[in-house]
């Protein structure tokens, strides 16, 4: 009995090379897209560290700014300069001014008010005073002081080398340039937001996830009392399915797009609303001896997620916290694009049902200013059996998704 | 056309394929093609059927022909990837969920071996096509392949006891055909 034979159908050897061929094609395009979301991922969180980096840092370049436009400025007489700071120490105010304005004399030159040497000591209470203290030859000085923990002290030298009729006016409007371009001091806290202030979210969801199913149509159609076919794909195709028909099954990266509104119900938690709008896409090739048929899926869902945010961390202007929730989603269409023999048609259909789906996971954000922060969420989501036409979260019902967008704190 | 002759050695057509070699490839399908079409028919019941499961079990052994060691048959090798192949489609169409489970083991007494021995092996082939799904698959990896009733159940996700009672039906059934076909 084993000896026995069945010689194949004449073709089915160009079937299997034509499966290895798209196989191998496949791999490359599944290497492709994972070389892709990675790249997507990694660009993202540079976009975020840039930003993050530069809202950070927004008092800071400030401070950076004045720091290296006075060094810049004083440079002809860094000496000069450093002799004066030295004996600002050291000697009277008096002592100074006549040093510098013989200096200054001496070397006749002209230095711009913004020539600035700021010290920062920073402690934890906020507390702060400055005094502003000119000299006869324009000196002035800005300290700032913490009477508990924090100190801080700006000193500013401004020197002008003008005659002395003119020197007055240069120091007064010297002085008036030179508090204009200091940042406020509450610039230099981190940026803080309303507590309890709504907020509203415009975000991209991608997930990552593809699939690829080779089975026969057949034997879905011909199992008695097995597989009913949940798919409109598959009622259309099983309409006026050939024998031997071979198919195979790709399923492409989901995309969503939504917006949401956040409430703050306490310090740790909040609650999320929204609507969004999911696009799936799946392909279907038949390949039989008599013809081959290609179908493209578009499936169109408007969705409704619920979520509770809650607080895990938030330190200076990044946010981390926990969310999960439920969604429920409707199929609006199921769009097709057929080709058989190469001969193209369109068709579509309602879709029944709704979908129920639940998701878990972290998310963070980087406040941009205080009223915008950019967001990142990765998260698992799982698709409930719905009797949904056949798409990636029929195939796999478990998702991983990737929730990137912007923050408007009302 | 490939022919046999550019793979004399075996060891050299299987490395061949191993390395994704298309003519190699078509040598092996040319070679063992008509004994696994034959070994996907006893296990389905219908050509079609097991044109597909040919189709995706050559797939499989090309992705997996890396994997033979060498030791042993690798026809045995082969025949392992279509049964389990064959397997898996019945299991997609939830055919193997076999829940009656026979506690009269009076059936299993009642089929004669004797019965089986008098027809020739083609007679009995179309017989176990037109088996109901159950009885036949399990009667092939029993009968044929020589699984026990052990690796049956594992294979199938079903209760030994379920293996064992599907096996006595299969019996009784091919008994009573070939009795009736006597009358």
């Amino acid at each position: 009995m084993e000896a026995h034979t069945e010689v194949p159908d004449a073709g089915s050897w160009s079937l299997i090379e034509l499966s290895l061929l798209r196989k191998k094609k496949a791999k490359v395009l599944y290497f492709r897209r994972a070389l892709y979301t990675t790249a997507a991922v990694a660009a993202s969180l540079v976009l975020l560290l840039v930003l993050n980096k530069s809202s950070y840092d927004f008092n800071d370049s400030a401070k950076v700014v004045v720091q290296k436009s006075a060094i810049a400025n004083l440079e002809p007489e860094q000496d000069i300069i450093e002799k004066k700071s030295v004996q600002s120490i050291d000697n009277s105010k008096t002592l100074i001014s006549e040093q510098i304005s013989e200096q200054i004399k001496s070397e006749k030159q002209t230095i711009n008010p913004d020539k600035l040497i700021i010290k920062e000591q920073s402690t934890d209470k906020e507390q702060t005073t400055i005094k502003e203290q000119s000299t006869d030859k324009e000196q002035t000085t800005i300290k700032e002081q913490s009477t508990d923990k924090k100190q801080a002290t700006i000193e500013k030298q401004a020197e002008q080398n003008s005659e002395s009729s003119k020197s007055e006016k240069n120091v007064e409007s010297a002085k008036k340039d030179s508090r204009s371009s200091y940042p406020p001091v509450q610039d230099y806290k981190s940026i803080s937001r309303k507590k309890h202030s709504p907020i509203v979210a415009i975000a991209t969801n991608l997930s990552p996830s593809t699939g690829n199913n080779s089975v026969s149509l057949m034997s879905m159609s011909q199992s008695q009392g097995g597989l009913a076919p949940n798919n409109v794909v598959s009622t259309i195709q099983k309409a006026s399915v050939p024998q031997e028909v071979i198919s195979n099954t790709k399923f492409l990266m989901p995309v969503s797009m939504g917006i949401q509104l956040q409430m703050p119900i306490s310090k740790m938690f909040a609650v999320g609303v929204g609507v969004n709008y999911t696009l799936l896409f799946s392909q279907y090739d038949a390949l039989s001896h008599q013809e081959t048929r290609e179908t493209e899926q578009t499936l169109h869902y408007i969705g409704v997620p619920l979520n509770l945010y809650v607080n895990i961390m938030q330190k200076d202007n990044i946010r981390l916290y926990a969310t999960g929730g439920i969604a429920l989603e409707k199929g609006l269409y199921a769009f097709y694009r057929v080709s058989e023999n190469g001969v193209g048609r369109t068709s579509g259909e309602t879709i029944d049902g709704l979908q129920w789906s639940l998701t878990g996971g972290f998310g963070v954000e980087f406040a941009i200013n205080n009223s915008k922060g950019l967001y990142f969420d990765p998260t698992v989501a799982y698709y409930f059996d719905n009797s949904q036409p056949l798409s990636i979260r029929t195939s796999q019902p478990l998702q991983f998704k990737f929730e990137l967008g912007f923050r408007f704190h009302l | 056309m490939t022919t046999q002759k550019e793979f004399p050695d075996e060891i050299e057509l299987l490395r061949a394929c191993v390395k994704n070699d298309r003519r190699a490839q078509r040598v092996l399908y040319e070679l063992y093609s008509p004994k696994m079409l034959a070994v996907c028919i006893r296990y389905v019941g219908e050509r079609e059927r097991a044109m597909d499961i040919l189709h995706d079990g050559f797939i499989t052994v090309f992705e997996k022909i890396g994997s033979y060691n060498g030791t042993g048959s690798f026809e045995g090798w082969l025949r392992r990837i279509f049964v389990n192949t064959a397997l898996m489609t019945l299991r997609k169409g939830d055919v193997l969920k076999f829940s009656d489970e026979l506690s009269d083991t009076s059936l299993e007494l009642t089929a004669s071996s004797d019965t089986l021995s008098m027809i020739n092996s083609k007679e009995l082939l179309k017989l176990i096509a037109s088996m109901p799904v159950g009885f036949r698959t399990v009667f092939n990896m029993f009968a044929i392949e020589g699984y026990n009733h052990m690796e049956i159940a594992k294979a199938l996700k079903i209760s030994e006891g379920s293996s064992r009672s599907q096996l006595s039906r299969a019996r009784v059934w091919l008994q009573n055909k070939l009795r009736s076909e006597e009358k």
